[in-house]
């Protein structure tokens, strides 16, 4: 196994068991795993670094309070036109997002979406883009865990 | 131009530090020091010219192991409060302006605009960013 590979599977241990995991793009800061979850892949988006004006490309809907509780980014996720549901099993015409928090708090740390083939996609900070065969293929060290799910009409 | 330079320097600066200087660097360095200077001079120029060109290897040799430690450490993070608030990327920040040529080497365009304008900030120690001062200070630098 090479090093690199070990190094993902120490901080994502739930990858070793999951056959559908592929790294899927080159690695890039030029989007995060909320824009990409938004399907975007032109946007950085987090609340604004305090006293540092942000890039053209950082983005945070004006409204919403800047700070990194989950609940500020389920109102990110409402602004993009997604509701909360029960679960993250596959419904055709829809598309679904994760979203995680660090263990034992409600900070939030990662976001997924799931594909029109029921996969997974996520985007690992300024790191690659992979797919995963479910949203607890990432939990764990790194993300923690899964917080609640959404989902929208697809586009 | 006057420099300072210790006494009975010469002879340990010829022997130990010129072995890392290439030869085409050392031809450089001569022929700028030749033009207009005497004896004197010449020898406070090289001296002064290898002491920066050894600090900016051992500047750049740091930040190379800051930058791989803080990429290592940060980059399946999203949360940009954790990228910058990283030790590593404080390190850096704290080496000061010297690092700017580094740092525009990078690719990785969003994350080196943050390092660039928290260097800046500290740089300017203000907290009001003056966003059109920072856009000339870096393109000071672009430009050489």
């Amino acid at each position: 196994m090479d090093k690199e590979l070990h190094e993902w599977l120490e901080l994502f241990p739930n990858l070793q068991s999951d056959d559908g995991f592929e790294i899927t793009s080159s690695e890039t800061d030029r989007y995060n795993c909320i824009a990409w979850a938004c399907e975007r892949s032109d946007l950085w988006i987090w609340p604004p670094l305090p006293g540092i004006p942000p890039e053209e490309n950082e983005y945070w809907p004006k409204g919403i309070p800047e700070d990194i509780d989950v609940s500020s980014f389920v109102k990110v996720f409402l602004s993009f036109g997604f509701e909360q549901c029960e679960n993250d099993k596959y419904e055709k015409g829809y598309t679904k997002i994760a979203l995680y928090v660090y263990a034992d708090s409600t900070t939030c740390s990662h976001a997924a979406r799931q594909m029109r083939d029921g996969m997974w996609t996520s985007k690992l900070g300024t790191s690659n883009d992979i797919k995963h065969s479910k949203p607890q293929s990432i939990s764990g060290p790194f993300y923690g865990n899964v917080y609640c799910f959404m989902k929208r009409k697809d586009l | 131009m006057k420099y300072e330079i210790p006494e009975n320097k010469y002879d340990s600066f010829a022997c130990e530090d010129m072995q890392n200087i290439s030869v085409s660097d050392m031809r450089h360095i001569g022929m700028e020091a030749l033009r207009d200077t005497d004896d004197d001079d010449l020898v406070r120029y090289i001296y002064i010219t290898i002491q920066r060109h050894k600090r900016n290897t051992s500047l750049r040799s740091t930040f190379n192991i800051l930058y791989e430690k803080w990429e290592k450490a940060t980059k399946f993070y999203s949360d940009s409060w954790k990228i910058v608030n990283d030790e590593n990327f404080q390190k850096i920040i704290s080496l000061g302006e010297d690092i700017v040529p580094f740092l525009l080497e990078k690719q990785s365009r969003r994350t080196t605009a943050w390092f660039l304008k928290n260097i800046y900030k500290s740089h300017v120690n203000t907290n009001d960013f003056d966003i059109q001062g920072y856009n000339t200070w870096i393109r000071n630098y672009m430009n050489g």
